[in-house]
């Protein structure tokens, strides 16, 4: 029975102060509510595409390069219980029947380990024998050359040829599987061998490649794990200043949604003063029933904070529905039609959310404080 | 219901003088009774009023009702569960419809909804105004209005009602309906009425009346 009468108590209220003379709705708010709405909108959907476009660019990354340690040859005193794989990276010539073009190699001495705990996921076909003649290409590199599995092409060392004779070591290859990165071109200008028999490459460097598989493993073993300081690179460095840009780009767009709640929050604190102003007379009044005037601004600063809560939280279930939407039928893939993605990552977590709710109830309570104490100070002075 | 006032000054202060509205008042209202207290505008009846229901506080003095100091951590309370004020304008919330208007009072006061609904419904039979149950407060005549006004004080049953001006702005034919619904609420419902007023009307029906002058109030003889 209490809690009826606080619900209509409560009702009644929030159309007093959300309705204006001859019970209608006062048109002023619809500005704050779309701002709050838009607001929220912004934010939420920044934070699930260039969230989801950055943690999904930056797993590709970490998943198609190990960090590494450059070594002048395969022989160092790095023990093998630390290192998870080891290769080196040149520029070969690659020939097929129609084509013949430039290419990075990379080697690696366990190519079914870099196969299974790195690109699994991003393999065409499925293929658990890799022999010594096995080459790994790139999806755009087999599109653009027309070359497909079990096609054989020719790798030549061009950098190592012989001064008197003219002729450079090559070595012949089948084409194993196809693994798909459309990043920076990374599967058109690559393609992976194994090390043994990449012989016929001279290198001046090697890699020795180090991740925290092996790392997880060896710490199993309570062993300690070597501290290999600066002379470890950290993987897809090279993709760091597309990585920075991701995240500038996500700033300046969570930018634009915090100052349309700013300026939400500016039209809230004028909408609540001059609401709280042209109903002066009716305070009046509620205050001769036995309202008091504290109790009703304390309700006027709940109705703003639950206003921003309901309307915030509208936002984030659009962002939500967009995210099912996208999932469904790609609706966010036209608005980027060059995207490195099969589908825009999308990724809104609890702790954004959370974020998004905290930042617009308290600029919401801010804005009706300051309003509310505007028309105190005002009442003092008349 | 007794209503005391003992020793009540109030003074405002503006930039140049400070005016002694109310100096030294003394009254006693007994239960039942028209209470008139007439004035010229501006002599401080409206701070009388306001003193006697608790929304303005003297300089000095005590008001009790029934032998409760009126003190302003009880004042709400006592506005809720025993007196009602009728103002001379906007009491009524243009917000709402009347039938809302109505209930307001009721659901301040935490009377359960069913039970103020049909209560709201019994105050407008009182007056045969049903009809104007929906009907929004800007789409009523000003004697409707102030008529209707009187039910919303009487809505959840007051023992006292303060009345500020209540004809003012009225005419002749609206007064005359209002002072007789006055009457009636008295008669068969024992109501208290403290009416601040200067039409001479009030004190043909009062049982007492006086009047407030240069700060001291007198009986009007």
């Amino acid at each position: 029975m209490k809690l009826n009468n606080t619900k209509i108590k409560f009702l009644l209220l929030l159309r007093f102060f959300f309705f204006t003379n001859g019970g209608k709705f006062r048109k002023t708010y619809f500005f704050q509510i779309i701002g709050l709405y838009l607001g929220a909108l912004i934010i939420s959907l920044t934070f699930s595409i260039m969230g989801g476009m950055e943690s999904q660019i930056f797993d590709k990354v970490e998943s198609f390069n190990y960090k590494y340690i450059i070594k002048q040859s395969l022989d160092n005193d790095i023990s093998d219980e630390f290192i998870d794989n080891r290769g080196k990276k040149s520029l070969v010539r690659c020939e097929t029947k129609s084509y013949d073009f430039l290419i990075n190699v990379i080697t690696y001495d366990k190519l079914n380990d870099f196969v299974q705990d790195k690109i699994r996921e991003d393999l065409l076909y499925e293929n658990n024998l890799y022999n010594k003649s096995s080459i790994i290409i790139g999806k755009s590199l087999s599109a653009k050359y027309g070359i497909s599995i079990g096609d054989t092409i020719t790798l030549s060392d061009i950098a190592n040829v012989n001064v008197v004779t003219g002729n450079y070591l090559s070595e012949i290859f089948i084409v194993a599987n196809v693994f798909k990165f459309q990043f920076l071109n990374f599967d058109s200008e690559n393609v992976f061998i194994m090390e043994s028999h990449a012989s016929f490459l001279k290198s001046e460097n090697y890699n020795f490649y180090i991740d925290n598989l092996q790392k997880n493993k060896v710490l199993g073993h309570d062993s300690k794990f070597p501290d290999f300081g600066d002379a470890l690179i950290s993987s897809g460095s090279e993709y760091s200043l597309l990585i920075s840009s991701i995240k500038f780009e996500k700033k300046l767009y969570i930018l634009l949604g915090v100052l349309t709640i700013i300026i939400s929050s500016i039209m809230i604190f004028n909408n609540t003063l001059i609401v709280l102003l042209e109903k002066k007379k009716q305070f009046k009044l509620l205050d001769s029933l036995g309202m008091s005037l504290n109790k009703m601004l304390l309700i006027m600063l709940f109705c703003n904070i639950l206003m921003s809560l309901f309307l915030s939280g509208l936002g984030l279930l659009t962002t939500f529905f967009i995210e099912k939407l996208n999932i469904w039928f790609n609706v966010i893939d036209y608005l980027f039609i060059y995207s490195p993605f099969e589908t825009i990552p999308m990724n809104l977590s609890i702790n954004q959310s959370i974020m998004t709710l905290l930042l617009i109830i308290i600029l919401t309570t801010i804005s009706t404080i300051l309003s509310i104490n505007n028309m105190k100070y005002r009442l003092e002075e008349e | 219901m007794s209503i005391i006032l003992k020793n009540i000054k109030k003074q405002y202060v503006n930039s140049t003088d400070r005016i002694n509205v109310l100096d030294n008042i003394s009254l006693s209202i007994n239960s039942g009774d028209i209470t008139t207290i007439i004035g010229h505008s501006g002599v401080g009846k409206s701070t009388l009023l306001g003193i006697m229901s608790g929304v303005l506080y003297p300089d000095t003095g005590t008001v009790s009702i029934n032998d409760q100091l009126l003190s302003p951590s009880n004042s709400a309370l006592i506005r809720k569960k025993i007196i009602s004020v009728l103002f001379q304008k906007d009491n009524l919330l243009p917000e709402f419809n009347i039938k809302d208007n109505l209930l307001l009072p009721l659901i301040i006061s935490d009377i359960d909804y069913s039970t103020a609904i049909n209560r709201v419904d019994e105050i407008l039979e009182l007056l045969n105004m049903e009809k104007f149950k929906y009907r929004y407060p800007y789409q009523i005549s000003r004697g409707e209005y102030q008529r209707i006004s009187l039910l919303r004080c009487m809505s959840n049953n007051p023992k006292v009602i303060i009345a500020d001006e209540p004809t003012a702005n009225l005419d002749e034919n609206n007064c005359e309906q209002l002072l007789n619904l006055i009457v009636k609420l008295n008669r068969d419902l024992g109501v208290t009425f403290i009416i601040a007023t200067h039409d001479n009307r009030f004190i043909d029906i009062s049982a007492r009346a006086y009047k407030l002058f240069n700060g001291d109030l007198i009986i009007n003889e």
